[in-house]
């Protein structure tokens, strides 16, 4: 077999697996891959993300100055990182940090944006220019 | 397809897989140091006094210090053991999963769940350990025999 890089497992609590479902099945286009009364599956983008209903969980997101210390997502392909801009706008999400490019020429530089889903936690999808010591 | 981009990376995936990216809550920047680059090995990327960036098998986490933050309050159960609903890992071949295992027992860990093989002979069975860093977030390994069960309903 080929040696790829190990998949993420993320589990995180919800309070409404039908939002949840909604919102990474519909918006975020993450196949459901295994569901029951307690929590769904999500392949997110090649990870395994577990949303668990954990309703006195979800509050523990608190907000710090500017970002949730506390948030995940994915770094993606330019082009795919653009689409999934164009398709959460479309979907009017409101963005605590607008998708944009930071530290632009620095070795920081990347593509960026956040935003809280509907349930609650924080999410930042990020993409960096070819090169970054972050690529494989 | 072409021959181009099957030569390049031999090792790579068709298509390059989207590296996660996590950040999470630390109570201490020196512990999270020990542990994430010291115990696990995962080689430290930028840091600043707020937070540090290790490469966690390939992936960007990031140990952010918000002491408010950590900890958790809800767990569930999971063949027969209670763990915390929120955590994080990864997905490891079972050459590494069962190096880790060895690593973490030399250290002492105290484990949540204790290394061990769950759901067996079932169409899900893998390995699993579960534990918890210095600053109480809880962390799980896997490993599946067949990668492509990583999803099995």
């Amino acid at each position: 077999m080929a040696r790829v890089r190990p998949a993420f497992h993320l589990s995180f609590p919800v309070d409404d697996l039908e939002k949840a479902r909604a919102f990474y099945g519909d918006v975020l286009k993450c196949p459901v891959r295994r569901a029951s009364d307690f929590g769904v599956d999500f392949d997110f983008f090649g990870h395994q993300l577990v949303a668990q209903f954990a309703p006195g969980e979800v509050s523990a997101t608190t907000v710090n100055a500017k970002q949730p210390a506390r948030h995940f997502g994915a770094v993606l392909d330019r082009p795919d990182w653009d689409a999934l801009a164009e398709r959460l706008k479309a979907a009017e999400m409101t963005f605590i940090v607008q998708p944009h490019v930071r530290d632009l020429g620095t070795p920081a530089e990347q593509a960026t944006m956040f935003f809280i889903d509907p349930l609650g936690n924080a999410l930042e999808f990020k993409a960096f220019p070819e090169g970054s010591a972050w690529l494989p | 397809m072409n021959a181009m981009t099957q030569t390049a990376r031999p090792d790579a995936p068709a298509t390059p897989q989207p590296l996660f990216h996590l950040a999470f809550p630390v109570d201490d920047l020196v512990k999270a140091r020990a542990f994430y680059g010291g115990l696990l090995g995962c080689p430290e990327g930028r840091s600043s006094d707020a937070w540090i960036d290790f490469d966690f098998y390939g992936h960007q986490i990031v140990a952010h210090l918000a002491p408010e933050e950590i900890g958790h309050r809800k767990t569930s159960p999971v063949d027969g053991h209670d763990v915390p609903v929120r955590h994080f890992g990864a997905i490891l071949t079972l050459a590494q999963w069962h190096e880790l295992a060895t690593r973490l027992k030399a250290a002492d860990t105290k484990f949540v769940i204790e290394p061990y093989v769950r759901f067996q002979g079932e169409p899900g069975e893998q390995a699993t350990m579960f534990f918890l860093d210095p600053c109480g977030n809880a962390l799980e390994f896997k490993a599946f025999a067949d990668r492509s069960m990583v999803f099995a309903k």
